[in-house]
C-alpha cells in the first residue's frame, strides 16, 4: 500500500508524459445519430497509456467505455478528437496509412466465440494477420515460417498446436476461444492491445486463467494494454492505472491502488461500495446512496453529468461542469467537491 | 413526416402502374373501333369512331389526356356501353371486396388455431396432419380446386349454388350462400401459407423467457397462448398477409370467372376481350391503389402489435 | 432445523417430510407460517436424452430448506444449477427429459401432482425470477397485466382488486409513480426497474418460495446492490424462503443462510454460508474462492487458478467429476465418486475423499491473505 504520495510529478503510479506514452487520446468525442438527435457516447475524453502500462477503464453499461475502445481502433472513426499512436493521429490519417498501423494496434472482444469466424480453421484465424500484413520483422512469409509462428503463439497461450490448428472454433469452449483470440491479437507483436471486457463472458475458474494469461503475455511481449471492464475487482487486479467513466466522461483517473484506497469522486466511492465481496463478515452492500437510474446519453444533464444521482450535489454542480484536474500527483478527479480532500 | 413520404411513394407507384398498363393494353392486337362497329365496318366508319374516341392520336398524348381527366375525378367512359368507368367500378367492386374479405376471414379463423395448436407440440400428430394438409393445398392450383368444389358441392351434393350472385344489401343470407364456396376456394391456399408462417414464429416465441415466466406463474395454457404468445408471433403473418394481397386479387379474378361472380375480375376479362381500354385502365388504378393501401395498413398494424415500434415511431 | 447428516442422506429423511405441514389457506395472509422444512428435495435426477446417451444435468441432488430461509446455489455454467431450479418447479418439457426423485413443497410432492394441480402451485406457492429482465417480461403486454395476472388467476381477484394489488406491489418494490407504470410496456423502463417489475410479479401471490435464477447477473453493480437489498427486504417482510442461484460468490456472502456448491450436476459442498466461506472443504470450492479477483488485491496479483475446464456432462466417468482438475486427487478419486457427507461438523457436508483440512482457508479475509503470488 502506498501511504504517502511522493511530491514529484513522475511517480510510479503517475501518468506517463505525452512523450513516453504509447497512446495519447485527446478530447475524444463519439456521437451516434438517433433519429434527429444525437447520442453522446463519449464526450471529450483525454488520457494516455504509457509504454508497458495497463490502463483500466471501468464503468457501468452505457458509460461509453466500449465506444472509447472502438473509437481508438477507428471502428468506426470518432466524431472528433485526436488518437495519437506512434506519433500519428489516427483520426486524421487515411485508410491506407491506418492499415499500416493496425498490426501494432490490436483488439480482443468480450464474446470469444462470436468474434471468431466459425468457418475458418484455427491456423487460418491465428495466421490471418500474417497473411494480411506479413511478418513484423518484414521477412518474407513462407508457408513453413507462417505455420511455425502460428504454432508458437498457440503454445504460448496454452493450446496444443498439433491438436488445435486444423479444428474450427465451435469445437472449443469459451475459455479456449479467448485463448485463440489472444494468440491472433498477439501474433504480429502489437504495441498496444485494447481488451474490451475480455473475461466477462467466462466462468469464474476460466476467468482467472485468462487474466493470468494476459498478464503473462504483457510481461513477455512488453505490451501496453487498455483494459475495458465493468468489473472493478478484475480491473484492479490487472491495471497500473484506472480511469472511471460515467456517461461519456472520465470522472476519476489514478493509480490502481490509489483509486481503490482513496477514491475521491462520489461515483467511484459508490461503485466500490457496491462491489459484492465474498466476505460474510462484511455487511452485504450497504446502502450505496446512489439515487435513480443512469440518465439518457441522448440528453445528458447540464454541468456535472453525475449530479442527478450524486448524494452530495450542490447548486454549482448543475451550473458548471467540473474539469478533470489533478488533485494529488497522478490522481485526477472531475468533481467540484472531491471526497477525502 | 413518414406519412407524407408514403403518400408520395404511392403516387409514383400509381403513375408507373397506370402508364405501363396503358402501354400494354394498347399494344394488344385488335382495334376497339372494329369491335364496336362489327365485322361489316367501313374504313370511313372506323376512322370516324377512332376520331371520336381519340384513338388516332399518339399514345403518350392519349395517356396524358387520360391522366389529366383522372386527376379531375373522371375515369372516362366505356367504349361499348358508354357507362362511366367509375360507375362500372362502383357496381363491381363490392363483389370483389366481399369475396376477398370473406376469404381472409375464413383463412385467419382456420389458420390461427391450427398454427397455434401445431406449434404447441411440434412433431406430434396434429402438427404432422396440419403440415401434410397445408402442403397438399399449397401444391394444388386454386382454379383446379374451384372446379373440383363446383363439381362436388354444387353439382353432386347441391349444398351451394355453382354460380349466381345476389347483392348483400338486397338479401344477406342468399348472398352469403353464393359467396361461401368461392371464398373458401380462395381461402385454402392462403390458409396453408398462414398456418405454416404462424407455426414457425409461434414455435420460436414459445422458447422465449417470458413464456417460461408466464408458465411459472401457473397461468393456463390457453391463456398463455392467446395473451402472451400470439401477439409477438404475428409479425410474419401480418407481413405475409399484406404481401399476399396481390396474389389474392389475381386469384379472385380467376375464381370470379369460374363462379360467374360479377366482380371487377369478370369486368376486366370482358373488357380485355373487347378492347375496352379505359375500363381496364380504371381497374388497374383501383387495384394498384388498394394494394398500396393494404400494405400501408399492414405497417400501421405493426404499431398495434408491437409497442416498441410504436414508441420508436413516436420518438423519431 | 434441517441438519442432514450422513445418516439422513443415506436413509431418506422421513422426519423432515412428515414435519412439513400443509399450509393451504387458499387466500389471504400466510405470515403465520410454521417452522421446519418448507421444501424437501430428495434424490433429484434430471437427464436430457441425446441420440445415444443421457446427459445427466442434475445427478442425485438432495437438500431441504426451512420456511423463510435462503439457500444459495453456486456453480459455473453447466453445473446444473439452472436445470435444478427448473426441475424443482417441474417446468422442464416432458419429452426428452427424464426426471426422478421427490420434490416436496409444504407437504405436497410436486412430482406426483397432475399438470393441473401443479399449475396451481406455480405462481401461487412457488414463483420464479429470471436473469434477464429484458427477456423475462413480455414486450407486448402492459406491466400492470404482467404483475397482476397470477393474482387474478390464483386468488380470483376482480379487475379492481388486481389493480390495487399491482399498485401496492409496484410501490413496495420501489417503482416511482406506480399508477402510471401500470399502463407502460417493459421497454419503457430501465433494466433495474424492469427487474423490480419482475420481482413484483413473482411476489404477487405471496409465494412460500421464490426461485431467483441469477437475478442480478444482467445488471450493473450499483443496480445489483439495490435489487439484492430489495429481495432481502421483501423476503423478510413476507417470510418467504428463497433459493438464490448464482455464479457469483460475492453476492452470496451475508445474504444466504446456507450455500450449496454444484459441480457437474452434483452438490459437492453444502454448509451454512459462514462456514463454507471460512472453511471450504471441497478443493473445488476452495479453488473457486482462490481464483476470484479481489478488490483488495494489490494490482498485478497473480491469481491461483483451477486448471482445465468443466467436464462434458454426457461422458462423465465413474469417479469424482472434479478429479481431472484437482490438485489433491488420488487414485481412489478416479474410480469411486465420493458421497456428500459431513465431517466433524454435522452442518457442513462435502463430497470429497481427501478434503481440505478444516479451518485452513482464509480465502475470504481481505487483503489477499491467501498469499497471492505477486508478479
Amino acid at each position: 500500500m502506498i501511504d504517502s504520495v511522493p511530491e514529484s510529478d513522475t511517480v510510479s503510479s503517475g501518468e506517463p508524459s505525452p512523450n513516453d506514452a504509447v497512446l495519447c487520446v485527446e478530447d475524444l468525442v463519439v456521437e451516434f445519430p438517433v433519429g434527429r438527435r444525437k447520442l453522446h457516447a463519449v464526450s471529450g475524453v483525454t488520457f494516455q497509456v504509457g509504454e508497458g502500462e495497463t490502463l483500466g477503464i471501468v464503468g457501468e453499461s452505457g458509460c461509453g467505455k466500449s465506444s472509447t475502445g472502438r473509437a481508438i481502433m477507428q471502428l468506426p472513426r470518432p466524431t472528433s478528437g485526436k488518437v495519437i499512436f506512434e506519433g500519428r493521429d489516427l483520426v486524421a490519417i487515411g485508410q491506407k496509412d491506418l492499415r499500416d498501423v493496425r498490426p501494432r494496434l490490436q483488439m480482443i472482444f468480450q464474446d470469444p466465440i462470436s468474434s471468431l469466424n466459425p468457418r475458418q480453421r484455427v491456423s487460418d484465424i491465428v495466421g490471418g494477420p500474417i497473411d494480411n500484413h506479413g511478418l513484423p520483422s518484414g521477412v518474407s512469409v513462407t508457408k513453413a515460417s507462417r505455420d511455425d509462428r502460428v504454432a508458437t503463439f498457440l503454445e504460448t497461450v496454452g493450446l496444443d498446436p498439433a491438436s488445435t490448428m486444423s479444428r474450427r472454433p465451435h469445437e472449443f469452449s469459451g475459455g479456449q476461444c479467448q485463448r485463440i483470440n489472444i494468440a491472433r491479437a498477439l501474433i504480429l507483436e502489437p504495441r498496444l492491445v485494447i481488451c474490451d471486457e475480455p473475461v466477462s463472458a467466462l466462468d469464474v475458474s476460466i476467468q482467472a486463467q485468462i487474466i493470468n494469461l494476459l498478464e503473462d503475455m504483457k510481461n513477455r511481449y512488453g505490451l501496453s494494454l487498455l483494459f475495458i471492464s465493468h468489473d472493478l475487482a478484475v480491473v484492479k487486479n490487472v491495471s497500473d492505472r484506472v480511469a472511471v467513466m460515467y456517461l461519456g466522461k472520465l470522472v476519476e483517473v489514478a493509480g490502481a491502488d490509489e483509486i481503490y484506497s482513496r477514491p475521491m469522486h462520489p461515483y467511484t466511492v459508490a461503485l466500490l461500495a457496491a462491489v459484492p465481496e465474498p466476505d460474510p463478515d462484511r455487511p452485504p452492500s450497504p446502502e450505496i446512496g446512489l439515487r435513480g437510474d443512469l440518465p439518457s446519453p441522448i440528453d445528458p444533464p447540464s454541468g456535472c453529468r453525475f449530479r442527478t444521482r450524486c448524494p452530495y450535489v450542490q447548486d454549482l454542480c448543475s451550473e458548471q461542469e467540473p474539469p478533470l484536474v489533478q488533485v494529488t500527483p497522478g490522481h485526477r478527479v472531475a468533481c467540484h467537491f472531491p471526497m477525502g480532500k | 413526416m413518414k406519412i407524407i413520404q408514403r403518400l408520395a411513394a404511392l403516387l409514383v407507384v400509381l403513375l408507373l402502374v397506370s402508364f405501363l398498363s396503358y402501354l400494354l393494353t394498347n399494344l394488344l392486337p385488335g382495334n376497339p373501333a372494329i369491335d364496336i362497329l362489327g365485322p361489316s365496318a367501313t374504313k370511313a366508319g372506323i376512322a370516324a369512331v377512332e376520331h371520336q374516341l381519340h384513338l388516332n392520336r399518339p399514345l403518350l398524348v392519349r395517356y396524358l389526356d387520360w391522366l389529366g381527366a383522372v386527376l379531375h375525378g373522371n375515369l372516362g367512359r366505356s367504349y361499348h356501353t358508354n357507362q362511366p368507368v367509375s360507375q362500372a367500378l362502383a357496381q363491381r367492386l363490392p363483389v370483389t371486396v366481399e369475396l376477398l374479405f370473406l376469404s381472409q376471414v375464413i383463412s385467419l379463423v382456420i389458420a390461427i388455431p391450427l398454427g397455434v395448436l401445431s406449434a404447441l407440440r411440434p412433431g406430434r400428430k396434429l402438427d404432422q396432419m396440419v403440415g401434410a394438409g397445408s402442403l397438399a393445398f399449397l401444391s394444388v392450383p386454386p382454379y383446379t380446386l374451384a372446379v373440383l368444389f363446383v363439381l362436388v358441392f354444387a353439382v353432386k351434393l347441391k349444398v351451394f349454388p355453382a354460380t349466381g350472385y345476389v347483392p348483400f344489401t338486397q338479401s344477406p343470407l342468399p348472398n352469403l350462400r353464393d359467396m361461401v364456396l368461392p371464398a373458401i376456394t380462395l381461402a385454402l391456399g392462403t390458409t396453408a401459407v398462414y398456418v405454416r408462417v404462424l407455426r414457425a414464429e409461434m414455435i420460436a416465441t414459445l422458447q422465449e423467457n417470458f413464456i417460461v415466466m408466464a408458465r411459472a406463474k401457473g397461468l393456463p395454457t390457453w391463456y398463455i397462448l392467446i395473451r402472451h404468445a400470439l401477439r409477438p408471433s404475428s409479425f410474419a403473418l401480418v407481413t405475409v398477409a399484406g404481401l399476399n394481397v396481390g396474389t389474392l386479387i389475381g386469384g379472385a379474378f380467376l375464381i370470379e370467372s369460374v363462379f360467374s361472380l360479377p366482380g371487377i375480375g369478370l369486368l376486366t376479362l370482358q373488357s380485355v376481350y373487347s378492347h375496352d381500354f379505359l375500363v381496364v385502365q380504371g381497374v388497374v388504378v383501383v387495384v394498384a391503389a388498394a394494394y398500396v393501401l393494404v400494405n400501408f395498413l399492414v405497417d400501421a398494424l405493426y404499431l398495434v402489435i408491437d409497442p416498441r415500434t410504436r414508441h420508436a415511431a413516436a420518438s423519431s | 432445523m434441517s441438519i442432514f447428516s450422513r445418516y439422513a442422506m443415506d436413509h431418506g429423511d422421513n422426519r423432515a417430510l412428515d414435519s412439513a405441514q400443509s399450509v393451504w389457506s387458499e387466500q389471504g395472509d400466510r405470515h403465520h407460517l410454521g417452522t421446519g422444512p418448507l421444501l424437501v428435495v430428495e434424490g433429484l435426477h434430471t437427464g436430457f436424452e441425446l441420440q445415444s446417451r443421457t446427459l445427466k444435468a442434475v445427478d442425485g441432488v438432495s437438500f431441504s430448506l426451512d420456511y423463510g430461509k435462503t439457500l444459495a446455489v453456486v456453480g459455473e455454467s453447466g453445473s446444473g444449477k439452472t436445470v435444478l431450479c427448473r426441475s424443482i418447479m417441474g417446468l422442464l418439457p416432458r419429452s426428452g427429459v427424464r426426471t426422478s426423485g421427490r420434490v416436496v413443497l409444504a407437504g405436497k410432492d410436486l412430482n406426483q401432482l397432475s399438470p393441473k394441480e401443479l399449475h396451481k402451485e406455480w405462481g401461487r406457492n412457488v414463483s420464479m425470477i429470471l436473469q434477464d429482465p429484458m427477456t423475462s417480461l413480455n414486450p407486448t403486454v402492459k406491466i400492470g397485466r404482467q404483475i397482476a395476472e397470477s393474482a387474478r388467476w390464483h386468488l380470483q381477484l376482480d379487475r379492481h382488486q388486481a389493480r390495487r394489488r399491482s399498485i401496492d406491489l409496484l410501490e413496495s418494490v420501489g417503482i416511482p409513480s406506480p399508477e402510471a407504470a401500470l399502463g407502460r410496456y417493459p421497454h419503457q423502463l430501465s433494466g433495474g426497474l424492469r427487474q423490480r417489475v419482475a420481482i413484483a410479479s413473482a411476489l404477487a401471490c405471496d409465494p412460500l418460495l421464490v426461485l431467483a435464477d441469477e437475478p442480478t447477473t444482467a445488471l450493473d453493480v450499483t443496480i445489483q446492490a439495490q435489487i439484492l437489498n430489495l429481495l432481502d427486504a421483501e423476503q423478510a417482510k413476507r417470510r418467504m424462503a428463497m433459493i438464490l442461484i448464482t455464479h457469483d460468490l460475492g453476492i452470496v456472502a451475508g445474504r444466504a443462510d446456507e450455500t450449496m456448491v454444484m459441480y457437474a450436476g452434483r452438490v459437492v459442498e453444502k454448509a451454512p454460508t459462514r462456514k463454507l466461506f471460512f472453511s471450504p472443504r471441497m478443493p473445488y470450492t476452495r479453488g473457486l474462492f482462490d481464483s476470484l479477483p479481489r478488490i483488495h488485491n494489490p494490482s498485478h496479483t497473480l491469481l491461483p487458478v483451477i486448471p482445465g475446464r468443466p467436464p462434458d456432462l454426457a461422458s462423465l466417468g465413474e469417479g469424482c467429476s472434479f478429479e481431472p482438475r484437482c490438485s489433491s486427487a488420488q487414485p481412489r478419486c478416479r474410480t469411486e465418486a465420493p458421497p456428500l457427507v459431513s465431517g466433524e461438523d454435522p452442518e457442513h457436508l462435502f463430497a470429497c475423499w481427501y478434503p481440505v483440512a478444516a479451518g485452513t482457508s482464509a480465502a475470504t479475509s481481505p487483503m489477499g491473505a491467501v498469499g497471492p503470488v505477486s508478479s
